[in-house]
């Protein structure tokens, strides 16, 4: 099935939010759009400042008070969350959409058995029994790869990787249609970080789950996802399926990323991209990215590129048919 | 003619024994750059602080250049404390809100008193700034940490770092939290040091790849010990040790036109509190045989020159 043509689960219009700080607003993300569908795992990807945790936290209804929407909609199956109230919010969150979050390991609450957390989360959204609730945990403890006779313990008896599985099953105990994991292996070990990205693909083969996945490792979203979106300064850059963004990267900067990645198995040159993330308060004209680009000609600094689609591939770029290989 | 900086050292606590180092034997050459690469709990980190000063030994040796500088006191140790620098992982938190860019890189001059005048301060902080890529000086020297991109922070704890001259610059993570478009200037940085002012380098880190773009030789740490050591491309190409191999197979990559067979361990790295008997990582080996859990293989080197704690390795080369 083509990717058009599966059920969209999440779709993102025209997104735009600004942070209102001290020193001026903040134009955190601008004309975001992008679909995710059933079953797909989409990864979001980008550097500092680029704007992707912005977004993710505003599909989870979770933009600290000095963010706000200016523009835009995100509609979970056809209704826009933005316009919820607060008991749709509730229903919504966890049941239809969850989150993983960065360093979630230590969001576990200290004094209680994991397995009563989970209970209690489930217990939280859904009218059933302690019992139900109960088996409802196990059976996912066990999905996620933890031993259940380790459902009992506490956080602290656990490990990284173990509360890393934990967050993960903590995240499915509704069956959410959509997990928004932001930065799921940072912070783990490497080996530990397999093991994660290993249930991550299980989760993905085997179920219809659907993933946003935020991470700034490159290398991530090409072992684990299906599409990729690049975003920068706030924009979307590029975004196409994961195999033909990193088999055809079209725009400047999405090469250069991939170029400044080192590989265990190639003997690449360092590479790095010069100069510094862009202020976002005031971002430079025309296209953003334009003052570290190696290609920037006038057109670049004077208007913002459309993001732009040929065979199922966006890019934001001017020149990107000028620029060859 | 090279001169071997550093042996033997060896780390326990008491009551109950956290062998952090345990029986690390290595030696790092004037003008290399040596990585120490491993997971948490192998002892990498220990083992900066311990040439650092900053922890003590319990047993074994820390030579430099040719003095036993662990049998010296406090005060003989302090004249080393200049010869050797370190940096940091994390450059939001390493430079002081309060300070100046300028004052950062005064202060360890003005607390060994190395200058003579205000000019001479000027001058040497005006010229580090600009060794570190900060350039032109004088747009920094007034500016505080927070205005700084975090690329640009690191520059200046490389700055202070360097501003004593040392022989060792030991780097703990240097671009972990950096953006990967950044890391590559620091790395440049690093190496740009070591080829015009002959600096060595230590660099601690978990990131694979980024000990291949950038250390000569490495060494491979688990719970406490040296699984691997030799010529960096030689192992990160050819790996020996099974832990090697099974990292080195995981380790995601930018590239999907490769296909790799991935050895995947299970659990986590034991505790250091019980290390596994024999062979320590036997527990996890997917290649075990009887002789793992009873005999501790030893560093031994193969016919390519690298060095590997493994029967298995050490019987296969022929």
């Amino acid at each position: 099935m083509s990717r058009s043509e599966a059920e969209v689960v999440l779709e993102v219009k025209d997104l735009k939010i600004s942070y209102q700080t001290k020193q001026g607003t903040v134009k955190a993300a601008e004309d975001v759009s992008f679909k995710i569908h059933c079953g797909e795992f989409v990864g979001l990807s980008g550097e500092s400042g680029c704007g992707k945790t912005t977004t993710a936290m505003a599909i989870m209804h979770l933009l600290p008070k000095e963010g706000f929407v200016e523009n835009g909609k995100i509609l979970f199956k056809d209704k826009n969350i933005l316009d919820f109230n607060t008991k749709e919010v509730q229903d919504y969150l966890w049941r239809d959409v969850s989150m993983i979050f960065q360093g979630a390991m230590n969001a576990l609450n200290p004094v209680h058995r994991v397995i009563n957390q989970m209970t209690t989360a489930i217990r939280i959204h859904e009218n059933i029994t302690e019992d139900e609730a109960r088996q409802r945990s196990l059976e996912l403890i066990e999905s996620v790869g933890i031993d259940v006779s380790r459902a009992g313990a506490y956080p602290h008896e656990m490990s990284g990787g173990m509360k890393q599985r934990l967050m993960i099953a903590l995240s499915l105990v509704c069956h959410p249609s959509l997990v928004i994991a932001d930065e799921p292996t940072t912070a783990l070990d490497v080996m530990v970080q397999a093991q994660i990205m290993e249930l991550l693909r299980q989760l993905r083969h085997r179920t219809n789950l659907s993933m946003l996945l935020i991470t700034h490792d490159l290398s991530v979203i090409a072992e684990t996802c299906d599409y990729a979106i690049i975003m920068y300064a706030g924009r979307i850059t590029e975004a196409a399926k994961t195999e033909q963004l990193f088999k055809n990267p079209r725009h400047p900067y999405t090469r250069k990323l991939i170029s400044s990645f080192p590989s265990i198995l190639s003997d690449k040159e360092i590479d790095f991209i010069p100069g510094n993330p862009p202020d976002l308060i005031n971002p430079p004209s025309g296209c953003r990215f334009h003052p570290r680009c190696d290609h920037a000609v006038e057109r670049c600094k004077e208007e913002q590129p459309p993001l732009e689609e040929e065979e199922c591939h966006l890019v934001a770029c001017w020149r990107w048919h000028d620029i060859g290989d | 003619m090279r001169a071997g900086l550093l042996s033997s050292i060896l780390f326990n606590k008491e009551p109950t024994y956290i062998r952090a180092v345990d029986g690390i034997d290595l030696s790092i050459q004037r003008g290399e750059v040596f990585a120490i690469a491993g997971e948490s709990g192998c002892g990498k980190t220990t083992t900066a602080r311990l040439i650092m000063g900053l922890e003590v030994l319990t047993d074994g040796e820390i030579w430099f250049d040719g003095v036993k500088v662990s049998s010296l006191s406090a005060g003989e140790f302090k004249p080393y404390r200049r010869r050797i620098q370190m940096i940091f992982q994390d450059p939001y938190g390493s430079l002081s809100n309060n300070m100046t860019i300028g004052d950062i890189i005064a202060e360890p001059l003005r607390l060994h008193n190395i200058c003579s005048s205000a000019e001479e301060e000027d001058e040497l902080i005006r010229t580090t700034l600009e060794d570190v890529g900060l350039r032109p000086a004088s747009d920094f020297i007034d500016r505080l940490p927070h205005e700084l991109s975090g690329g640009q922070r690191q520059r200046v704890a490389i700055g202070a770092a360097l501003v004593l001259k040392p022989e060792l610059l030991i780097a703990d993570e240097p671009v972990s939290m950096l953006d990967v478009s950044m890391r590559g200037q620091i790395m440049k940085l690093l190496l740009e040091l070591r080829d015009r002012k002959g600096i060595t380098i230590l660099i601690i880190t978990h990131n694979l790849a980024v000990a291949k773009q950038i250390s000569d030789r490495i060494a491979i740490a688990y719970l406490g010990r040296i699984m691997e050591i030799g010529d960096t491309k030689t192992i990160i190409d050819n790996p020996k040790h099974t832990y090697t191999k099974a990292l080195l197979s995981v380790v995601p990559v930018p590239d999907m036109d490769v296909y790799r067979e991935r050895i995947l361990l299970t659990g986590e790295t034991p505790n250091p509190i019980n290390i596994p008997s024999g062979c320590r990582f036997h527990t996890r080996c997917p290649f075990t045989s009887p002789k793992c859990s009873v005999d501790e293989p030893i560093l031994r080197e193969l016919s390519d020159g690298r060095k590997v704690a493994c029967f298995d390795a050490q019987e296969s080369d022929n």
